[in-house]
C-alpha cells in the first residue's frame, strides 16, 4: 500500500514542481505572443527550465536532496502566490482535461511499477545514474565502463527524482520521462485549435495508442528526445515562415531542441539538423540568420567545453569514418549495405504506428494538397537529411546487421514526433475539417 | 434545464468510457492489483528471475544472506544476460580475482562441476551458496 500512496505522492510532487517559475502570463508577456501560451506551455516550458537548471546543477555537485527541497519550497511559495490566476485557469473543459492527464499519468506508472524491468542499455545508463545517486564527483563519469562519453542529463534526472522518492526505489526515478511524454500529447493537441473537447480527448488517445511503446520505459533515452522534439514542434507551428516577427520563439526552439544534445550523442545530429533547417527556411535577413547560426553554434561549442574540461570526456563513440571510405572502393558491399538499412528502415517504419500514420498523411499531402509551403519545405528537409544521418552511421558499422536489428527502430522512432507535422498539416488543409 | 441535465449526463458518459479505455489499454487494473499482492522484491523476482535471466532474485538472496552489500564482487552471467549489480548500487568491476564471485545461470554439459568446467580460474574458490545453476563462490583463505 505504501508503495501504491508513493506512486500517487510522486505524481503530486511532479505537479507542484513544474508549476514553477512561469505562468502562461509571464510567458505571453515574455515571449510577445498574446495568449498564445496556456496553462499546459507554462507546465512544459518549466520542465525545460527545470531541465536546464539541473545540466547547470550537475556540474556543481550540489546534493540532490537539498536543490529537491529548495526548489519545492520555491514552487510552493509561487504557487500560493499565484492561486487566484491559477484557479481561474481551471474551468470545466481543463478540468476534464486535467483528469484525464491524472489518469493517464498514473496508469503509465502502475504500469513501470508492475513492469519494473530495466532493458540492457538501462543498466549501462544506470551507471551515470549511480555517480549522481550516491553524490560522487561529475569527473567520475569518465570512468563508468560502458560509454563514458554519452551525455549525462537523463541520468541525472533519474538519479534526481530517484533520491527523492519516498521509497528510494530505483524506477521512481524513470517516472519523469512518461509524465514529460504525455504532458508533451496535451501540448501538441493545442495546436489543432478545436474547439470540440470531446474531439480534443479522442486524438490524444489516438496519438498515445499509436506512440506509446513501455519498452523504452526500461531505462532507455529515446523518449527525452522524442518528448523534446514535440515539445518543440509546437512552437514550430507558431511561426509563420513567410513572415516570422518573433524571434525569441525561434529562440526558444532553438534551446529546446539544443537540450536534446545532453540528453543523446545523436541529440547533437537532431540540433543540428533541425535546428539549422529551421533558420534556414524562415524568411528574414541573411544577417539575422548569421546571429541565428552563430547562436547553434556558440551552444554546441559550450557543450564540447563542458564535457571536455569539466567532465574530462568528449567524443562521438560511433564514428567510422575510416570504415566509410574503404567502402567507396568496395561498392558491391556498399549496394548491400544500402539495400539492408533499406529494409531495416522499412520494418522500423511498420513498427511504430506513429510512422506509418506519418507516411500515410504524407502520401496523401502530396497527392491531394500539394501546397509545398515552408513549413512543408522545412519538415521534408528534414526527414531527408534524418535518413541520410542513418544511412551514413550505419554504413560506418563494420557490425552493421546486428546494430539494424538492434537500434535502428530506436533511432527512427525518437524523430518520429517532428513528422507528426505532415499529419498537422493535412488536418489543416483539409476543408471539411475547417469547416467544423 | 431538462437539455442541460441530458448534455452533462452526455459528457459524464463519454468520460467514463474514456477512462475505461484508458484503464483498459494500459492495463491498470490489474497492475494496480499487483502492487497490492506483491511487493517491490517479489515484483523484481518476477521481472529478472531468481535464477534464469538476469538472476536478481539469487543476487538478493545470497546478498542479504551473507551481508555482502559493501563486498566487491565478479559476476559473470553464462547466457549473456545484464548482470544486476547496478540495481543494487553497486558499478561494474572488471576485475577478476576478487573475493567473492557469483556465476550465474551456468550452462554446463552433462552436468559436469563447475570446477571442472570451462572457467579455469575457479580452482581458487570453493563453492559458498548454490542453487539450480546460480553460484556464490569464495576465495580459499
Amino acid at each position: 500500500m505504501i508503495e501504491v500512496f508513493s506512486i500517487f505522492y510522486q505524481l503530486v510532487i511532479f505537479l507542484i514542481i513544474f508549476s514553477f517559475p512561469f505562468t502562461p502570463n509571464i510567458l505571453n508577456d515574455f515571449i510577445g505572443l498574446k495568449k498564445s501560451f496556456n496553462i499546459i506551455d507554462a507546465h512544459t516550458i518549466n520542465i525545460i527550465f527545470f531541465l536546464y537548471l539541473s545540466l547547470l546543477l550537475s556540474f556543481t555537485g550540489i546534493n540532490l536532496t537539498l536543490f529537491f527541497k529548495i526548489y519545492f519550497i520555491l514552487a510552493v511559495v509561487f504557487i500560493l502566490f499565484n492561486m487566484k490566476k491559477l484557479s481561474k485557469i481551471l474551468n470545466i473543459e481543463n478540468i476534464t482535461l486535467f483528469f484525464l492527464f491524472l489518469l493517464i499519468v498514473l496508469s503509465i506508472f502502475f504500469y513501470l511499477a508492475q513492469n519494473l524491468r530495466l532493458e540492457s542499455d538501462g543498466h549501462f545508463w544506470l551507471e551515470k545514474v549511480l555517480i549522481f545517486y550516491n553524490g560522487y564527483d561529475i569527473q567520475s563519469i569518465k570512468d563508468v565502463p560502458t560509454h563514458p562519453e554519452y551525455p549525462h542529463l537523463g541520468s541525472y534526472i533519474w538519479a534526481f527524482f530517484w533520491k527523492n522518492s519516498i521509497l528510494n526505489l530505483e524506477y521512481f526515478g524513470r517516472y519523469f520521462q512518461p509524465y514529460f511524454y504525455v504532458i508533451s500529447i496535451f501540448l501538441i493537441i493545442n495546436n489543432l485549435g478545436f474547439n470540440n473537447n470531446k474531439l480534443k480527448i479522442l486524438l490524444i488517445l489516438f496519438l498515445i495508442l499509436i506512440s506509446f511503446e513501455p519498452y523504452l520505459f526500461g531505462g532507455y533515452q529515446e523518449y527525452l528526445i522524442f518528448t523534446t522534439i514535440i515539445v518543440a514542434i509546437r512552437y514550430v507551428l507558431l511561426i509563420d515562415f513567410n513572415n516570422p516577427k518573433n524571434l525569441n520563439l525561434i529562440s526558444l526552439i532553438l534551446l529546446i531542441l539544443y537540450i536534446n544534445c545532453w540528453f543523446k550523442d545523436e541529440g547533437v545530429v537532431y540540433f543540428i539538423i533541425f535546428g539549422f533547417l529551421l533558420i534556414c527556411f524562415i524568411n528574414r535577413k541573411l544577417l539575422t540568420k548569421i546571429y541565428f547560426f552563430l547562436f547553434i553554434a556558440i551552444l554546441l561549442i559550450l557543450q564540447i567545453i563542458l564535457q571536455k574540461f569539466l567532465i574530462g570526456i568528449h567524443g562521438f563513440p560511433h564514428n567510422n569514418f575510416i570504415e566509410l571510405f574503404n567502402l567507396l572502393n568496395n561498392p558491391e558491399i556498399l549496394f548491400i549495405k544500402i539495400l539492408k538499412i533499406s529494409e531495416g528502415i522499412m520494418i522500423s517504419f511498420i513498427k511504430y504506428p506513429l510512422w506509418l500514420l506519418t507516411l500515410f498523411s504524407l502520401l496523401l499531402y502530396l497527392f491531394f494538397i500539394k501546397r509545398y509551403e515552408k513549413l512543408f519545405m522545412y519538415v521534408s528537409s528534414s526527414l531527408i537529411l534524418n535518413l541520410a544521418f542513418i544511412f551514413v552511421v550505419f554504413l560506418g558499422f563494420s557490425e552493421y546487421e546486428w546494430y539494424i536489428r538492434v537500434t535502428l527502430d530506436r533511432l527512427l522512432f525518437q524523430t518520429s514526433g517532428l513528422y507528426l507535422i505532415f499529419s498537422f498539416l493535412l488536418i489543416k488543409n483539409l476543408k471539411i475539417l475547417q469547416k467544423k | 434545464m431538462k437539455s442541460l441535465d441530458r448534455n452533462k449526463i452526455k459528457i459524464i458518459f463519454f468520460f467514463i468510457i474514456v477512462s475505461l479505455i484508458v484503464l483498459k489499454f494500459f492495463n491498470t487494473p490489474y497492475n494496480f492489483y499487483s502492487l497490492l499482492n506483491w511487493n517491490y522484491e517479489k515484483r523484481m523476482e518476477l521481472n529478472y528471475g531468481f535464477c534464469e535471466n538476469e538472476s536478481w532474485g539469487f543476487y538478493n538472496f545470497a546478498s542479504k544472506k551473507f551481508d555482502l552489500e559493501k563486498e566487491e564482487i565478479n559476476l559473470i552471467n553464462d547466457q549473456n544476460f545484464v548482470t544486476p549489480e547496478r540495481l543494487f548500487n553497486k558499478i561494474k568491476k572488471n576485475s577478476k580475482k576478487t573475493k567473492f564471485l557469483m556465476i550465474l545461470n551456468y550452462q554446463s554439459r552433462n552436468d559436469e562441476n563447475i570446477f571442472n568446467g570451462k572457467y579455469d580460474f575457479l580452482s581458487n574458490y570453493k563453492i559458498k551458496l548454490k542453487y539450480n545453476n546460480c553460484y556464490l563462490l569464495e576465495l580459499n583463505d
